[in-house]
């Protein structure tokens, strides 16, 4: 079930399984009652304290203008070789890059692609993942072979040499072809978890006496099955963001992501490991914002998991 | 268990040729013409010597018949040139050991640390250790791996000088040790929590209950009953970890200069070498199925249900 | 006599690496360096200390001369007939006693005496031409097929379409066993310059017995022997061979080791692992200055990077934007903080320390942006995004990302993206013209002489005349200059490099620099206009 990704922490499985028994091989998915568990979450701090965060980068990355003007110098695209490389002084916290550029706004501007692909790629895998799962989870049949010899294609693949591939053969590096290579290696999981969740939902028995009483599929699928049959997603999706930005940011430091005059964090870590020696500090700042993101994600990705797996409850 | 077995090897065909022609498909149709790429732009080539090769490496046949010839070599063991001119079977051959002892160090670290620190956890729940190794895989997880790779080389090979800085001259283990150790970092995690919440779930269960009640004590209970069932998802895991590891780690081989296969094919990936990128990809496509198939059908002999699922 | 040897593999592969690999590093606090872990590889107890010593390489695939760009293990392993001066970039004879012309089309190339090959074979005039032949011969499809083809009979070896009709070169005549002639098609006074590569390498007969096994352990003509037989990524040792007739090598054994970075090359020099080191990476050369004190030294490599204009683009027709543009360019800033020094400003079309190469002939080379933007103004300014291009070497991105801030700044073009892309893709683009903004190319000459910038860059089908210049005037200067000796036809070529600059089809922004380091373990390293120079004459410390 897993992939070779661990290099780049890029695969959602890579932190779905560390922990989420509901989604461990071999463990049958668990359908939650979302609603109790819910409640409960919210008001931890293992869960708002991530969702602060999380909330906050959300800010930045849809506004950063306002958070990188915090220091009076907030062009990102404002540079002067004559700054190249420069120390922290007034106005410039973090100091500057190597074209000269105030690299707090930089980095400010960097948290947009990265929250932007996180989100993008785990939403559209998930509806993906939502539609072929149920089909394929409820309706069995050839539709379901089919679809599980595809992932299984889509499994085999060893995944940093194929994104690499594919990005290299796409030739366009921007956010839409980034995405678009993360979720084609991160809907398979979600669908063959749906899928297994599913067809356990479908052999419950209110779901059964629905079809007994004549329910037409749709409705079936829609009321009864897919809101007892989505928690397990719900906590996979939640992992996999921070397992995504850390794998557009493996892209873009191996040089086939994201592109300038794109501002990434990806791209800024590429960069500083060429100067690392004379600037160690161009490495220091997206290295600690990008772990943050990450971190903030799978802080959050767990704490739905707790909440969602009533298992692992008390 | 025998028609299982049977079932599940011939899932494998399909996948296989359909793994293999999609990743032919995509490297052979990289835009730009491969042996344009030879020189990088930085070497002059001349024409006729660009024809003669292209020539010799089918490159005028359409896509499908390439993919054909190259699938007949291959069903003779042949994985034909790259477009050096070098034996693609004799390039597996020379960089996959390094990948092999990278990935196998970096597997026993996962399983020697992951599991004693997973069952810790779990035994003492909700206290000091338990939040202590929660706070560290979740660490793992967030720090990407380049990041970790490139600081703990500065730190501990440049700086302090614990370790060798690069390359594999100090040979097995000396040269293996810090890039299996970041390498295993994700997967270690991933091992200990993994063992924390099924051991968790196990002690929980009402066979365990029933041993404590009898008074049976309590690391028995744990190590007779509890852990062994409660090691089958990490013995699935570790399993098919083992598959990914052996096949090479692109990121972490560059930082440490390893002469690995991921490293080869990263190179091979950027030069347009197709034949490279097609055979190593390929071998990795078989070790990663082959791991697949053993994994499963190990999974199904140690738990009857899945076999009739 | 200083043998050195230039060659094309050596200049193109070694540049600007300050960010190739990149991904070791190293903070100041590395214990000094040791002294190298050099083995004496003495097997018999009662020989005197054998000496040797290593040099950072990566790895040729090939050693075939003919048939690989791996220029320093193929300029010990052979001697081609002349060979460059170190020091003066000029030609001076090696194996060839003497290289003379009347014409400069006809040439006469007269061998030492006595030379043999390593297995004992005499150097003849005849393994000189089977060597060239074999390398000529397009169906071989060896890597230096293009050294040949300005000599009678290329063409009928290297059809467009079809078979070779022939597999000799008609223009090659074997007078005697030390003496053969070369008919070129047209008259070319630096063919001295020209036959410095080792690609001019003799052959053996036992190179075509079994080709397969000479390629892993090639029979040369040169100082050192191969030692070992080739395998990837492996140490290839290399022996003095005691019966060579030019000066002798001063190390007993000299080892390349492969680096796939060259970070860790670096690293592995600062740790006493490896000798020799070239280039240091640009990161790493306000270390190295420290660490290695008095044992670096900056070779003159020619070559020159620069922006060409895609001339089929409209906007870039008025000669005033293309001025315009070079001058808003502050190529010192560019070199001094992007390049960390690995690289000096371009005036010119060849850095100073090439033959006939006058600094400053570019006047729009010279970063004035007040002027920059005026000319702009009365080109009628510039609207709309602009985009640059380059391939995806390490290292162009921030040179691109430098160019088009300076542009932005000095010029208020606001709008301006890149397009980096793989070279097979960058070059198809460039061939079909759909490159729409000024594109990143480099060149590294063959040889240290003006005229090998001048035609492959700006001349009608030069190597990498991508822009697709073409000046009459232009073209009639060089045959004019080609046709003279070294000496007389200098003028000629500057006078066509002085026309070129009126047109500025092109933008000079820096010569990359490259800086070679060693460690103690040897007394000193030739460093010059090969990168590093006859490693022969390297001596081991006591």
């Amino acid at each position: 079930m897993l992939e070779s990704t661990f290099d780049t922490g890029a695969h959602p499985t890579t932190a779905q399984l560390a922990g989420a028994a509901s989604t461990a091989p071999g463990d049958g998915p668990s359908p939650g009652r979302p609603a109790t568990g819910f409640a409960r979450m919210i008001r931890r701090p293992r869960f708002w304290l991530p969702a602060g965060v999380i909330a906050l980068l959300v800010m930045i990355s849809l506004f950063p203008g306002p958070f990188a003007s915090l220091f009076g110098n907030g062009d990102p695209r404002a540079c002067d070789l004559a700054n190249s490389g420069g120390e922290p002084s007034v106005g410039h916290p973090f100091g500057f890059d190597v074209q000269g550029c105030d690299l707090y706004a930089n980095v400010i501007y960097g948290a947009t692609p990265s929250i932007t692909i996180g989100i993008v790629v785990t939403v559209s895998a998930m509806l993906l993942a939502i539609i072929l799962g149920l089909l394929s989870g409820y309706y069995g049949g050839w539709f379901d072979t089919i679809l599980g010899r595809i992932t299984d294609v889509f499994y085999g693949f060893p995944f940093m040499v194929a994104a690499i591939v594919i990005l290299t053969a796409i030739g366009v590096r921007n956010i839409a072809t980034v995405c678009i290579t993360l979720a084609v290696f991160s809907w398979p999981t979600m669908t063959r978890i749906m899928r297994s969740s599913v067809m356990s939902a479908k052999n419950m028995e209110y779901v059964r006496a629905a079809k007994a009483l004549g329910a037409s599929d749709w409705r079936i699928l829609v009321i009864h099955i897919l809101p007892n049959a989505i928690a397990p997603l719900v906590v996979l999706s939640s992992l996999s963001i921070g397992g995504i930005i850390a794998g557009e940011a493996g892209l873009t430091y191996l040089g086939v992501g994201l592109q300038p005059p794109s501002i990434s964090w990806g791209l800024q870590l590429n960069t500083a490991q060429s100067y690392f020696n004379s600037n160690p500090h161009l490495l220091l700042y997206p290295s600690l914002f990008l772990s943050v993101t990450v971190l903030a994600f799978v802080l959050l990705g767990d704490a739905v998991r707790d909440a969602l797996d009533p298992k692992l409850r008390k | 268990m025998i028609g299982y077995t049977v079932r599940r090897l011939l899932q494998v065909i399909p996948v296989f040729l359909g793994t293999t022609f999609l990743i032919f498909t995509v490297v052979f149709a990289l835009p730009g013409d491969p042996i344009d790429a030879m020189g990088g732009g930085r070497q002059h080539v001349s024409e006729s010597v660009k024809n003669e090769l292209r020539q010799r490496y089918n490159l005028e046949d359409p896509i499908v018949v390439q993919y054909g010839k190259y699938m007949v070599n291959l069903a003779q063991g042949d994985l034909g040139q790259d477009f050096q001119g070098r034996e693609v079977s004799s390039i597996i051959a020379k960089n996959w050991p390094t990948s092999i002892a990278l990935g196998l160090t970096a597997w026993v670290i996962q399983i020697l640390i992951g599991i004693p620190l997973g069952i810790w956890a779990a035994l003492r729940r909700g206290r000091l250790p338990d939040k202590f190794v929660a706070v560290l895989t979740t660490l793992a997880f967030a720090v990407p791996v380049f990041v970790v790779g490139y600081v703990a080389q500065i730190l501990l090979g440049v700086e302090w000088g614990w370790f060798p800085v690069a390359g594999v001259k100090a040979g097995w283990p000396t040269a293996f040790i810090l890039p299996a150790s970041v390498l295993a970092i994700m997967g270690l995690a991933a091992t200990a929590r993994l063992t924390r919440t099924s051991l968790i779930e196990n002690l929980n269960t009402d066979y365990v209950r029933t041993a404590t009640a009898k008074g049976i004590s309590r690391s028995r209970v744990v190590m007779n009953h509890a852990l062994r069932n409660s090691l089958i998802p990490v013995v699935t895991f570790l399993g098919i970890e083992f598959g990914a590891l052996m096949g090479g780690a692109i990121i972490i081989e560059g930082i440490f200069n390893l002469p690995g296969l991921g490293n080869e094919i990263f190179k091979a990936i950027g030069a347009q070498n197709g034949p490279t990128v097609v055979g190593i990809s390929t071998l990795l496509v078989i070790v990663f199925l082959l791991v697949n198939l053993i994994v499963d059908l190990l999974y199904a002999y140690l738990d009857p249900r899945i076999r009739h699922a | 006599m200083q043998q050195s040897h230039l060659s094309p593999g050596v200049r193109t592969r070694t540049k600007r690496v300050f960010a190739v690999g990149g991904l070791v590093a190293s903070l100041a606090l590395l214990s000094g360096c040791a002294t190298a872990g050099n083995t004496d590889a003495s097997g018999k107890p009662d020989d005197a200390v054998k000496t040797s010593f290593t040099v950072a390489a990566t790895d040729p695939v090939n050693l075939t001369p003919g048939n690989t760009w791996s220029s320093y293990i193929e300029s010990l392993l052979f001697t081609a007939p002349m060979a460059l001066d170190s020091e003066s970039g000029e030609p001076v004879p090696a194996a060839a006693a003497s290289v003379t012309s009347d014409d400069q089309q006809t040439w006469t190339i007269t061998l030492n005496e006595g030379w043999t090959f390593h297995n004992g074979e005499p150097v003849t005039a005849q393994s000189f031409v089977d060597g060239w032949n074999a390398t000529a011969l397009g169906s071989n499809a060896w890597l230096q097929n293009y050294n040949f083809a300005n000599i009678e009979g290329y063409d009928a070896m290297n059809p467009a379409e079809g078979e070779p009709t022939a597999t000799e070169l008609s223009g090659l005549t074997v007078v005697s066993d030390t003496e053969f002639t070369v008919k070129l098609t047209e008259p070319y006074g630096l063919f001295p310059y020209a036959i410095t590569s080792f690609a001019f390498a003799p052959l053996p007969t036992v190179a075509f017995d079994d080709p397969k096994a000479y390629d892993l352990a090639p029979v040369g003509n040169g100082p050192y022997s191969i030692a070992n037989s080739y395998e990837p990524n492996e140490p290839i040792e290399l022996t003095k061979y005691a019966d060579y007739k030019g000066q002798l090598g001063v190390a007993d054994d000299i080892s390349f080791i492969m680096y796939q970075s060259q970070d860790t090359a670096y690293n592995d020099m600062l740790a006493g692992n490896v000798d020799v080191v070239y280039p240091v990476p640009a990161d790493r050369l306000g270390d190295v200055e420290k660490r290695a004190d008095g044992r670096i030294a900056v070779s003159k490599i020619p070559n020159l990077n620069y922006l060409g204009y895609p001339t089929w683009d409209d906007r870039f027709t008025d000669v005033r934007i293309r001025e315009a543009f070079s001058k808003a360019i502050d190529r010192e800033a560019l070199t001094s903080s992007i390049l960390k020094g690995a690289g000096a400003p371009a005036t010119a079309i060849a850095p100073d320390t090439t033959y006939g190469a006058k600094e400053g002939s570019c006047e729009a080379c010279t970063f004035d942006p007040a002027g920059a933007k005026k000319l702009l103004d009365e080109a009628g300014g510039w609207s709309g995004p602009l985009v640059l291009w380059a391939d995806q070497y390490a290292g162009n991105d921030q040179i691109l990302q430098a160019v088009g801030n300076q542009l932005r700044n000095n010029l208020g073009i606001t709008e301006v993206t890149f397009e980096i892309q793989p070279w097979a893709q960058y070059s198809e683009a460039i061939d079909q013209k759909k490159v729409d903004g000024p594109f990143l190319s480099y060149w590294g000459a063959y040889f240290p002489h003006v005229a090998g910038f001048l035609q492959p860059i700006v001349g009608v089908g030069g190597a990498v005349n991508y822009t697709g210049y073409s000046n009459d005037e232009v073209e009639k200067l060089v045959a004019q200059a080609d046709a003279l000796p070294i000496e007389e036809g200098v003028e000629y070529y500057q006078q066509a490099e002085k026309l070129v600059w009126q047109d500025m089809p092109v933008m000079p922004l820096y010569y990359g620099q490259y800086t070679a380091a060693w460690t103690d373990h040897l007394e000193s390293v030739p460093v010059g206009v090969a990168g590093l120079g006859d490693l022969g004459t390297v001596k081991v410390a006591e």
